[in-house]
């Protein structure tokens, strides 16, 4: 889910600008060394991940995967969000590029939220991770879409109907969300489970 | 998919020839510009702009069309809300949604010659001249290059899973299964990072760190590309100001 | 005796697990081309990054023309002397351009822009690929990237050259190129392969290792040939070089179908002749000879 070029008033768009630069500056100072192509190349991953389709009802939707950027990455989780919108923006002409700002708070402030609660989670319930897994994953769906709808509230008391089907739509897309990173945390949990929340 | 933009990166334009620095830099001043409009009429006027843009740098019309149609019909759900939900009325909603649904058409349009006119590495190295941070650009350029690699092998993987009887499902192992791919994929750059980190610090990454790119002196034909971009943002801006009855 | 790379005592071992390299003794003399063999797993890769400095051995030194090792900056340090090209391009070619790859390490040594340049070109037209600058690596074919990738490190200009299997999934003709480029590289290489083409085309010493430790070491024919010492140490002799072997000798041997089955004959002049069957007309009837082992040949 994101917001299009065109909808919201340039200060809003201008405080998503703003909240991202800093944002940006404050999670990039941790990024260096090996994690440069770290975070580069799982971002990579993340943005192919992005293009599955899964259906949903009569229709399909695209993954978002920001609550798994989130378990894995860590800090680093806000950056990648932000590159793989300015890919998407410019590759695909999805989500725009006036709206990076709103869109990587909307998207990235949740995963890193995620990413804490995800490691908390793990430390006070040992043997609970495939259901935190479920549980990031959803959740940040939700953060991001209570977001969306605040947004598009700033709008004006007419985008008020807009906002709350947009809420409403992200739903069925938290259970997918929660679904796929269940299977992500599964699998990596037997296989490497460094990989879960141990990176910085 | 991702290589679409590849195609036309090729000299076609004089906007194929202009400095990326000055390119971005305009059209950005154009996409504010248009995010400012509030009349149904400017809101067309920067249509018509954008689609000249790309008629201009003789873009790939069909798919530049496809994909703006993709933006315009996400967007028209707001005829569907607006016109009941606005204080002004359903006549003022209808003319609010219709003032996004143009923008949103402008804008995407814009994206275009702005990013399409360039091989996509170009573009991002001129961020680093723009004084975007170089530890941004050099994730940016890392990430797209190895966007490449891991489509191919989600293609391949998604392949070798059909070949043994995967079908997408409307069910909850289906998720399961595809988060397992993603898993894989993860562990796999994982594993894979760490030898290309090695074959970094083996050219010596680190000293200087990241690219270093010298950009040439600003041409004056490119200066005056640039103020033409300036002086059109401007003039959408004044058009919408006084269709807003400002003078 | 002027050796460039010297190991004495070399251990190593990843994490608890088992010692991937134990005591390696070597001396390498400057020219020489070596060319390391042995199982997966026997070592090959790890004693590459060691002497690339890219692992810190755990027991043991490392010289490298006459000077030991810093405890710290041991890449920096050898940046400008050995060169490594890992095993898999996609890992070594991370740049968005050919240029861009290419420059890298000389941008990285903070070299004057025109001075780049001409070394861009200068490893670019060793490699046979001039004018692929503007190129994106990912777009390149399997022997594109290869060749790249020995540019990426021709352009450091390095005196020792360390190889991790350079020619696999590499179709012939691709491969006999980058055999023929290895050949023209004017210093000392360290090649580590399964390739016997290689090895008898480029090498003028074969080390066997085997478990983490020096099995062989000696002139590649004696080695290559030595069918009992590859068997042992997890390795098999390929056809082609029995072929050769053959020829060399003077005796006689031949490669034929016979009714459906595919059939190696080698008759010796002293009159003995041995029949291979490599392909079956009975498909299972392979699982009758396997105390013969001949045909599971993988190379």
């Amino acid at each position: 889910m994101h917001i299009s070029d065109g909808v919201l008033p340039l200060p809003v768009l201008a405080a998503g600008w703003a909240a991202t630069v800093g944002l940006a500056a404050w999670t990039l100072r941790g990024i260096e060394g090996e994690d440069l192509p770290r975070t580069a190349v799982m971002t990579a991953v993340f943005f192919v991940a992005s293009l599955i389709h899964v259906p949903l009802g009569p229709t399909s939707v695209h993954l978002i995967l920001n609550g798994l950027v989130g378990v894995i990455l860590g800090g680093a989780a806000f950056p990648a969000i932000l590159l793989g919108l300015v890919l998407q923006a410019v590759l695909f002409q999805h989500g725009g590029l006036t709206t990076i700002g709103v869109n990587a708070v909307m998207m990235g402030l949740p995963a890193l939220a995620v990413s804490h609660l995800f490691r908390f989670g793990r430390r006070s319930l040992p043997g609970r991770t495939v259901l935190l897994g479920f549980f990031a994953g959803a959740s940040c769906t939700l953060l991001s879409g209570c977001l969306l709808a605040l947004f598009l509230a700033t709008a004006g008391a007419a985008f008020f109907p807009a906002a709350k089907l947009a809420l409403i739509a992200h739903l069925p897309v938290m259970l997918i969300e929660g679904g796929v990173t269940t299977g992500t945390v599964n699998f990596l949990l037997r296989v490497e489970p460094k990989l879960l929340g141990e990176l910085k | 998919m991702t290589t679409d933009h590849l195609l036309y990166g090729a000299e076609r334009s004089s906007l194929h020839r202009m400095d990326e620095r000055l390119k971005l830099t305009g059209f950005a001043l154009l996409l504010i510009a248009m995010s400012l409009l509030q009349t149904p009429v400017a809101a067309l006027a920067a249509c018509g702009l954008a689609a000249g843009a790309v008629v201009f740098a003789r873009l790939p019309v069909v798919l530049v069309l496809r994909r703006t149609g993709g933006v315009a019909l996400f967007l028209s759900t707001f005829f569907l809300i607006l016109p009941f939900s606005h204080p002004g009325g359903s006549r003022a909603g209808v003319q609010e949604a219709l003032v996004i649904v143009l923008k949103g058409i402008a804008m995407v349009l814009t994206i275009f010659p702005m990013f399409w006119t360039a091989p996509l590495h170009r573009s991002l190295k001129a961020l680093a001249g723009l004084r975007l941070p170089q530890r941004l650009v050099t994730l940016l350029l890392l990430t797209f290059r190895y966007v490449q690699t891991y489509e191919m092998r989600l293609a391949q993987l998604r392949i070798s899973l059909q070949a043994r009887g995967f079908r997408f499902r409307r069910n909850l192992e289906t998720l399961r299964m595809i988060g397992g791919v993603v898993g894989l994929l993860l562990l796999r750059s994982f594993e894979q990072t760490e030898r290309i980190y090695q074959a970094m610090l083996c050219r010596g990454y680190g000293k200087k760190g990241g690219i270093a790119e010298g950009f040439p002196p600003v041409s004056i034909s490119d200066g005056c590309r640039f103020a033409f971009l300036f002086l059109l943002s401007l003039l959408l801006v004044a058009f919408d100001l006084h269709l807003r009855g400002w003078g | 005796m002027n050796s460039v790379i010297q190991t004495k005592g070399l251990s190593y071992r990843y994490g608890k697990g088992r010692m991937a390299l134990e005591k390696i003794d070597l001396s390498i003399r400057e020219g020489e081309t070596v060319a390391l063999i042995g199982a997966n797993g026997a070592g090959k890769s790890t004693l590459l990054l060691l002497l690339r400095g890219i692992l810190d051995a755990g027991e043991g030194e490392i010289v490298i023309h006459g000077r030991g090792l810093p405890r710290r900056g041991k890449i920096e340090a050898l940046a400008g002397e050995v060169g490594l090209v890992v095993q898999d391009p996609d890992d070594q070619l991370f740049s968005s351009t050919v240029f861009d790859d290419v420059a890298f390490g000389a941008v990285n040594f903070g070299l004057p822009r025109d001075e780049v340049e001409a070394r861009v070109k200068r490893a670019l037209a060793a490699v046979g690929l001039s004018g692929f600058e503007e190129r994106i690596p990912h777009h390149l074919s399997g022997g594109e990237k290869r060749r790249v990738s020995l540019a990426t490190v021709y352009a450091m200009e390095p005196s020792i050259l360390l190889l991790d299997e350079p020619t696999s999934h590499l179709d012939p003709k691709a491969r006999l190129e980058v055999i023929r480029l290895i050949r023209d590289f004017p210093g000392t290489r360290v090649i580590a392969t399964h390739d016997f083409e290689l090895i008898l085309k480029v090498a003028s010493r074969v080390i066997l290792l085997h478990e983490g430790k020096i099995a062989a070491d000696g002139p590649p024919v004696s080695i290559v040939t030595d069918e009992k010492l590859l068997r042992e140490k997890d390795l098999a002799m390929p056809l082609v070089v029995r072929y050769l072997m053959a020829l060399e000798s003077g005796d006689h041997a031949a490669l034929h179908a016979h009714e459906h089955e595919h059939v190696y004959d080698y008759h010796s002049r002293d009159g003995k002749t041995e029949r291979r069957i490599l392909r079956h007309s009975h498909p299972h009837a392979h699982e009758d000879d396997r105390d013969h082992g001949h045909e599971h040949e993988n190379q």
